[in-house]
């Protein structure tokens, strides 16, 4: 036995050794503890009492939406949580800056193993979805009855589940496109833009005719953008063949698509067919919505189609290339009245059973939309239209004097749809069939139309 | 006085000990960190397990699978992309590593080190640049094939050009280890086999198939099974250049899985697909191990 | 003699096989040094002709010295944990028997292919359980169980000859110090060969470190990098930046040892 005790002994110390070397190595994170705590087990926590004077720790996860202050990524939000802590000394606020990238990602896993933060800014096409999945935390208690009719119904509807509010709205704008206006005056036909209309609505037919203008003058720049690479960015092509077509997405009730209409067929065999006649970009197929935003900035491409005043306030600093963009509404085939799609940037809170955290989350959120200071400066950090509809005039800018008389063009978007998570997986590789050849416009409307709704009834009967 | 049978048998134990002993750690850190969750994601495969549900569902996940289209042209996608990189890495290295070990030490280390570069530089940069070759409009390679009258590709967005295009970057960050192995057993052969072959006239081609290859073969699994398991798992050059597109032409399960789980949040069929990716991997592993001989000992 | 000298085609299809994987490298940092518009130019800018350092002071306005602290600690501290573990193994797995061997040995080389995705969401339910998330041993200690060191380790341990140890145990050495001194010893270029690829895998593993950190300062180099990228939109110059920063480390770490990393690879994987 004795000549069996010491290689056990020595063996056992070198495990344990090595076990320390690589705890130690964690030492110094000094910051995380609290995040530990605060995040893992939110049930334990349960019994901090109701008075609010008790000091009460919240983590706000944050996508890009602040642009970022002197480049640096999280200053702008930093400055947020000191003008809040100077009112409420007690609430410590956990500051966690996710990425557009990988950020989605995250948030699904902390969400299922119950780690998910108490705060988010989002929009709408992640926030329903988990309201629905009964993740969320009412908001109605904090919406006074001045912001509830100062909201205009259709941000509304985004923002609530079965006549609750989950989603307290911030800041908006239409999404619409863009088009680089100094190519136009290069050409000399700045007359084929409707600049000069005061709502700027315009028909396909005229939309053709600057595209044709631009092959025809301006050999170096790509007449129009389309991608369908993936999900993101959605909105532009949508509101790009819904508007061309002059048809809905979905239809009213959001029971079923309604995209599949013959003239939304012939709007897509078009993009097919401008592809070929080199109107619109080649290879779209593989082209994400930012490499045409990319193509844009660097003075390549005359129109862009997944635009908004929030964009163009947060690529200034990306433009190297000297031009003038105006932001433009889709044009329609019959010259009606564009739909557009809203941008919808809002806060909510995930019910982590503690109700100290959400009311100490909801006193953030109340702090960045209505602060008399600060909710201005935050709007305006953000490019964005304010939500309420009192709210005018943050900035000198044309166009964005034209984002607030757009508004009226505003439509009810497929975001709020049961099933709209599942539903965009089945959009773009459609799109991909289409431009590719393996499909006319219409076969791809009509397989996507089945393939979402029996998502869309799936979703419905899960619930 | 022990007898010599119980002395040796003493000793035996001890040993045995002894060598757990120094299993432990691995075999710790192993069982929690890799068998645990792996012996997880079998159980979870079996439920409906989102968001916010977690039900058993038995094998509907597996039976889901087996009639999706996308998983199905997924799991094509990957066994081609093994069955095209491999080979042309396994040759690619020969024929680079031929070329450069008889060279002098200097420009040996100067070619090992350029091929080696793009498995060191980080995979995010790798694929901006790639992005930008195979750009439709604006790309480098496009900008070249257009002084031969080509008209331009969209490499990475027409279906018949997609995964080669996808393979082609796979290769160059594949191809830095194996070149490394190669120069080395190149350089162990002993020269007087070769010259004794030249002497019997045989010819190149001959002292290569007779001689070299067979002296290779040994370092030849240890490359495939590597290679194999690497191409298997291609994640990030297709999440980043193609995101599975256009039509799921460079969908591979290994994408598949990465969306299903955390951009759908759906991961019971996430670890469905894991498993069965799983079950592919160590079937056509097994089967190299079998045909190449067993160099890796049990 | 037409075997010692390799023909002039293959020569110089090497040398433009060469280029081309220099090229993107190239690309990196030449493009860290160009302005946005120019970075993305056709016909292409060959060579930066404003060179501008804008991208790098975009970058540092971030704590980008935290993040490259933190890729060393976590790469650093997975190399020394997976060298330390897998020696210990491989060395029993090659030179010993005893039951359960081979099983245990199997169970390693199957897991190698085992897709880490997989085990992701698992592994993350478990740290979190443990209160790791955004601390150094939740980004650390799960790497060291990956069983490629192992395999590697058991595949160099076969190489030491059998007589060495032999000798060793007449002279009454004990286990311990026979491994601390004589199998250690023999063991060190391969540990460094399985050094260098730990490091480079630690530093590169982007999407585990995507889903274990959470805090700003706890971002690895390649996630923070990623923070600066837009929705809908792509600053080149600064992705090249960080680019250009994240590979500096480690090629200057291959080159250094080069030699070592070679030498260790081959040790293992080249037999004869």
């Amino acid at each position: 036995m004795t000549a069996i005790r010491k290689p056990f002994v020595l063996g056992f110390v070198l495990s344990m050794l090595i076990m320390l070397i690589a705890a130690c190595s964690s030492g110094n994170n000094g910051n995380s503890e609290g995040n530990a705590s605060s995040g893992e087990k939110p049930a334990e926590s349960n019994q901090a009492s109701e008075t609010p004077a008790e000091p009460v720790e919240i983590t706000w996860w944050n996508f890009p939406n602040y642009q970022p202050l002197d480049g640096e990524v999280g200053k702008y939000e930093k400055e947020i949580i000191a003008a809040f802590n100077q009112q409420y000394p007690d609430i410590k606020v956990n500051l966690e800056m996710i990425t557009f990238d990988g950020g989605p990602e995250k948030l699904n896993i902390a969400i299922s193993t119950n780690s998910a933060p108490d705060l988010i800014y989002d929009a709408p096409g992640r926030i329903i979805d988990w309201a629905k999945k009964d993740l969320l935390a009412p908001l109605d208690d904090m919406v006074t009855d001045e912001v509830r009719s100062d909201i205009s119904e259709a941000l509304w509807k985004q923002s609530m589940v079965g006549g609750k509010t989950y989603m307290y709205p911030i800041n908006t704008a239409p999404f619409m496109m863009a088009v680089n206006k100094t190519v136009f005056e290069k050409m000399g036909k700045l007359d084929l833009l409707p600049l000069d209309r005061p709502d700027r609505t315009w028909t396909f037919e005229e939309y053709k005719t600057a595209l044709q203008a631009v092959k025809d003058n301006a050999p170096d720049v790509i007449p129009s953008g389309f991608f369908a690479k993936s999900q993101a960015g959605d909105q532009g092509t949508r509101g790009y063949i819904t508007n061309l077509g002059v048809s809905r997405f979905l239809n009213e009730d959001y029971s079923a698509v309604a995209i599949n209409t013959d003239q939304a067929a012939a709007a897509l065999d078009w993009i097919v067919q401008a592809q070929k006649d080199g109107l619109i970009v080649n290879g779209s197929a593989s082209l994400a919505a930012s490499d045409v935003n990319d193509l844009f900035l660097q003075g390549k491409l005359a129109f862009t189609i997944n635009y908004s005043a929030v964009l163009k306030a947060q690529n200034k600093t990306l433009k190297k290339a000297e031009f003038e963009e105006v932001l433009l509404p889709f044009p329609t085939l019959d010259g009606s009245e564009p739909k557009l799609e809203p941008y919808l940037g809002g806060m909510a809170i995930f019910n982590n059973k503690d109700e100290a955290k959400i009311a100490a989350a909801k006193k953030l959120i109340d702090f960045i939309a209505n602060d008399p200071e600060w909710g201005k400066k935050n709007l305006i950090q953000t490019g964005g239209l304010s939500a309420r509809n009192s709210i005018t005039g943050l900035y000198e800018d044309e166009d964005y004097k034209y984002s607030e008389l757009a508004r009226k063009f505003i439509t009810d978007p497929p975001t709020i749809a049961d099933g709209y998570a599942e539903i965009r997986t089945y959009w773009f590789p459609e799109l991909q069939r289409a431009l590719l050849g393996a499909a006319t416009g219409k076969e791809a409307l009509d397989a996507f139309a089945e393939k979402a709704n029996e998502a869309i009834s799936k979703a419905k009967a899960a619930q | 006085m022990l007898s010599p049978a119980l002395r040796t048998k003493r000793y035996i134990w001890r040993d045995w000990l002894m060598s757990y002993l120094f299993l432990l750690p691995a075999l710790g850190f192993f069982l929690l960190f890799v068998a645990y969750p792996m012996l997880k994601g079998i159980y979870i495969s079996f439920f409906n397990h989102t968001l916010n549900q977690f039900e058993f569902v038995g094998l509907d996940n597996y039976k889901f699978l087996f009639h999706d289209e996308t998983f199905i042209k997924s799991m094509r996608n990957t066994v081609l992309i093994v069955l095209i990189a491999v080979p042309i890495v396994i040759a690619f290295s020969v024929f680079v590593a031929m070329t450069i070990y008889k060279k002098s030490e200097w420009l040996r280390s100067l070619f090992r080190g350029i091929f080696y570069l793009p498995a060191v530089s980080s995979v995010v940069s790798i694929t901006v640049v790639w992005a930008s070759i195979y750009d439709p409009n604006f790309g480098i390679l496009n900008y070249i094939t257009s002084f031969f009258g080509m008209d331009p590709i969209a490499w990475l967005g027409d279906p018949d050009t997609a995964l080669y295009a996808i393979i082609l970057v796979l290769i160059t960050t594949s191809v830095g280890q194996p070149i490394i192995l190669y120069v080395a057993s190149l350089g162990n052969i002993p020269a007087s086999y070769i010259e004794a072959a030249q002497i019997d006239r045989a010819n190149s081609g001959q002292i290569f198939r007779k001689i070299i290859w067979p002296m290779l073969m040994p370092t030849n699994l240890y490359i495939i099974v590597i290679t194999t398991i690497n191409s298997f798992q291609v994640f990030a050059i297709i999440q980043l250049l193609t995101s599975g597109g256009p039509m799921y032409e460079t969908s591979t399960v290994m994408y598949g899985v990465y969306e299903k789980a955390f951009v759908l949040g759906n991961f019971g069929l996430a670890s469905a697909m894991g498993v069965l990716l799983a079950i592919v991997i160590g079937v056509i592993s097994m089967i190299q191990f079998k045909f190449l001989g067993s160099d890796v000992e049990y | 003699m037409r075997l010692n000298r390799s023909p002039i085609i293959s020569n110089i299809i090497v040398a433009a096989c060469a280029l081309l994987f220099i090229f993107p490298f190239y690309w990196i940092i030449t493009g860290a040094f160009k302005v946005q518009d120019v970075a993305v130019a056709i016909p292409p800018e060959w060579f930066p002709l404003e060179p501008t350092l804008e991208n790098f002071e975009t970058l540092f306005k971030n704590p980008v010295w935290r993040w490259t602290l933190n890729s060393f600690i976590v790469a650093g501290g997975e190399m020394v944990g997976v060298c330390l573990v897998a020696s210990m193994a491989g060395y029993v797995l090659a030179k010993k028997s005893f039951p359960g061997r081979v099983i245990i040995f199997s169970m390693f080389v199957a897991a190698m292919a085992l897709p880490k995705q997989v085990i992701l969401v698992p592994l993350f339910t478990m740290l979190a359980d443990f209160g790791w998330i955004d601390t150094y041993k939740g980004l650390i200690l799960p790497a060291i169980g990956w069983p490629f060191g192992i395999f590697l380790m058991k595949q160099f341990a076969q190489t030491i000859p059998g007589e060495l140890m032999e000798a060793a145990k007449i002279d009454g050495c004990s286990e311990i110090r026979m491994f601390y001194s004589i199998i250690l010893p023999l063991l060190k270029p391969a540990m460094g060969a399985l050094a260098i690829f730990t490091f480079i895998n630690g530093w590169n593993d982007y999407f585990s470190q995507l889903i274990m950190t959470r805090s700003t300062p706890m971002m690895t180099l390649p996630l923070g990098v990623a923070t600066l990228k837009g929705e809908y939109t792509t600053p080149y110059g600064v992705l090249m930046a960080g680019a250009a920063i994240a590979s500096i480390p480690m090629i200057t770490i291959f080159v250094l040892f080069q030699k070592a990393f070679t030498q260790g690879l081959t040790m293992g994987a080249v037999k004869g």
